[in-house]
């Protein structure tokens, strides 16, 4: 099973130097092989949102969605099950201060790769986060499910560094570890209407190509796509 | 957004502002350096931001060569190419700062264009320049990147007047009301988002420039009227922020030709530009409209404003608020008295321009067409309505006033002017209305 883990950390957390640095749990997890990828975003005052409403492209500055817990990172865990997913989310060190969200990866049939889209080899530049968010129009029928389009035109331009749709937020898991407990909740950190449903890593040359690239996902028709910049290696 | 109520007259610390002022005092560089501020400061910064990839660095550089250059012009002289000193000497600063600043050294060998000159003993500018001559403006892309969507709006005016203006966090703090320190951090955030985020440095073309026009109008238009009717200050006009504004205001007119909207603000402001000089008295103070010298319009800019209004027009498509906000500024430029002045056709435009923009500000405009047309009673009866949107602003007393006054019940309209003194910010504004509270008031 694949999930997404999104790294969640509050705006004013204040993690001792042991917390802030996730060396260990990373050396770990990569030794075990249930690490496919994973990366700090830049901060949400850099993230940029696009939604596609009657054929206009609206662009709007900041995360799709303000709240104290913001996404500072994410990873890719390849697990045998649920149990092994919250050990490795448990061991993370964000845990003792924030939260860490598991989604399933749910990805579909007719996915170009074969469901294997979950991340792709090569340096993606940035996170394209797929949001719901109250009020949006409904999907058309052509822009439910798996964007095979999309996938291949941008697999196409060598943009694509894979992607998923998640399951919904009421199959997710987040887990904290509190006074050294570790402490599970079901659903999302925090129950919003404006919930992440998909991701996908992409490598653009900047921010203009990153908003075309949004733009032209059926996400933004829909919903919001937000664009996260990833922190520089 | 708060709106730019008081930018103020100062500017960064090479900039003399005013040159009349009474003793200069030493370290003043003369009217040459605010002269080269005007035209340079926007280009240097421009150029070095294409050159170095660094916004923070390229403004510091350019303000170290404004400060040399207020020492070494008062010592030596002005030199002939006030613009090519400045760059190379900008140029120069920038390759100290990232000397001196050790995380910058490994960058410097990305910057050949940067570090060749100096160690092979040419002029460093020489490439610079020549590069730049296959650059149409580099202060249009630096305004389109500073107007980029993906910037927060308020960011994008602060980013457009530090950057291409010159003028000081001090400065764009008062305009906003808001605090050195914000304003400081509001300007560090947009520029690590320009870094951070990779937005690109660069002139989008096409539909993507199109999508781009409305906030970058905005900005253009927010500097124009800030430079035409400064809200704070001593200036009757800032002529170098006009002047900003028409240059690239022009300059994205030739790149998108298709777009009404940009010819209608550009025709606007050259409209209102061929009346800086009527609109001031030589002690700097304000004239009103209607009593204005039209023989010291510039008609070569009325010329110019009204062609643009023309290219505007033949596009088929249904009037925006600046080719409306245009028409109305050339019914009164072909006017050759007050008297003759097509009011009624200003009240039509007027009603469109409500229609799609029902600003308190375009209302108040159209309230004192109608008083043009139909007399100051009927514009007066339209100002209760706007009261509480205009609530705290000396615009609404003072247009309130004026129309009494014109029906000639000076206790209204002193006791008006007293209520917009209240209120008025310092500078013209206020000794205008200073002065017509004594004309009212009988002696």
């Amino acid at each position: 099973m694949t999930y997404l883990m999104i790294v969640r950390v509050p705006e004013d957390a204040e993690p001792t130097p042991q917390d802030a640095s996730p060396e260990a749990w990373f050396e770990d997890v990569t030794r075990r092989g249930v690490h496919l990828a994973g990366d700090r975003l830049r901060p949400p005052s850099d993230a940029t949102c696009v939604r596609v409403r009657d054929g206009e492209t609206v662009v709007t500055h900041g995360p799709f969605v303000e709240i104290a817990e913001q996404i500072a990172g994410f990873d890719l865990l390849q697990v045998a099950d649920l149990e092994e997913a919250v050990g490795v989310a448990g061991a993370h060190p964000v845990a003792r201060f924030g939260a860490l969200e598991l989604r399933e990866l749910v990805p579909h049939d007719d996915d170009p790769a074969g469901g294997a889209n979950a991340v792709l080899e090569g340096a993606a530049t940035y996170l394209l986060l797929m949001g719901r968010e109250p009020g949006s129009p409904t999907p058309a029928p052509q822009d439910a499910g798996s964007p095979v389009g999309w996938i291949q035109e941008m697999r196409g331009r060598d943009v694509d560094r894979g992607g998923s749709l998640l399951a919904p937020p009421d199959r997710t898991v987040t887990v904290r570890v509190r006074g050294g407990e570790v402490v599970l909740a079901r659903g999302p950190f925090a129950q919003l209407p404006e919930q992440v449903d998909g991701y996908n890593l992409i490598d653009a040359a900047d921010l203009d190509e990153a908003l075309e690239v949004a733009a032209a996902h059926p996400a933004a028709r829909h919903g919001v796509v937000e664009i996260r910049p990833m922190w520089p290696l | 957004m708060a709106p730019l109520t008081q930018v103020g007259a100062s500017r960064a610390a090479a900039s003399p502002g005013r040159s009349d002022d009474a003793v200069p005092a030493p370290s003043r560089p003369g009217p040459a350096l605010t002269r080269a501020f005007a035209d340079e400061w926007g280009r240097v910064v421009a150029t070095l931001v294409r050159v170095t990839g660094d916004w923070a660095l390229a403004e510091d550089a350019a303000q170290d060569a404004f400060g040399s250059a207020a020492v070494s012009w008062e010592r030596d002289g002005v030199p002939d190419r006030p613009g090519a000193w400045l760059m190379t000497a900008a140029r120069n600063a920038a390759l100290d700062r990232m000397r001196r600043d050790a995380s910058q050294r490994r960058r410097l060998a990305d910057h050949a264009v940067l570090a060749r000159g100096r160690d092979d003993g040419t002029a460093p500018l020489a490439d610079v320049e020549e590069e730049g001559d296959e650059v149409p403006d580099d202060r249009l892309r630096l305004i389109v990147t500073c107007c980029h969507p993906a910037l927060p709006l308020d960011a994008r005016v602060a980013l457009t007047l530090r950057t291409l203006c010159g003028l000081t966090v001090e400065d764009i703090a008062r305009a906003f009301g808001t605090t050195d320190a914000a304003m400081a951090k509001r300007l560090v955030r947009a520029r690590q988002k320009i870094a951070h985020a990779r937005i690109p440095y660069r002139v989008p073309r096409g539909p993507e420039l199109g999508g781009r026009l409305p906030g970058l109008l905005a900005v253009l238009y927010l500097l124009y009227t800030e430079g035409y009717a400064p809200t704070s200050g001593d200036a009757v006009v800032r002529g170098e922020l006009t002047g900003e504004a028409v240059r690239l205001t022009r300059a994205l007119a030739g790149l998108v030709p298709d777009e009404p909207e940009v010819h209608g603000l550009l025709a606007l402001e050259l409209l209102h530009e061929s009346r800086r000089t009527a609109r001031q008295t030589p002690d700097g103070d304000v004239v009103p409209f209607d009593e204005q010298d039209r023989s010291l319009w510039d008609g070569d800019l009325v010329r110019e404003g009204l062609a643009a209004l023309a290219v505007a027009r033949a596009v088929d498509r249904p009037a925006g608020p600046y080719v409306l906000q245009a028409e109305i500024a050339a019914c009164h430029a072909t006017a050759a008295t007050p008297a003759t002045t097509d009011t009624r056709r200003v009240v039509v435009l007027y009603d469109a321009l409500v229609r799609i923009q029902p600003t308190p500000h375009v209302r108040l405009g159209r309230a004192m067409a109608v008083a043009a047309a139909d007399g100051p009673a009927a514009g007066l009866a339209l100002l209760p309505g706007l009261a509480d949107d205009l609530a705290g602003s000396h615009l609404l007393p003072a247009a309130e006033a004026d129309l009494e006054r014109r029906l000639g019940r000076v206790d209204r309209a002193a006791d008006a002017y007293r209520r917009a003194l209240e209120m008025a910010p310092s500078g013209p504004t206020r000794r205008f209305l200073e002065r017509r509270l004594t004309e009212v008031t009988p002696a």
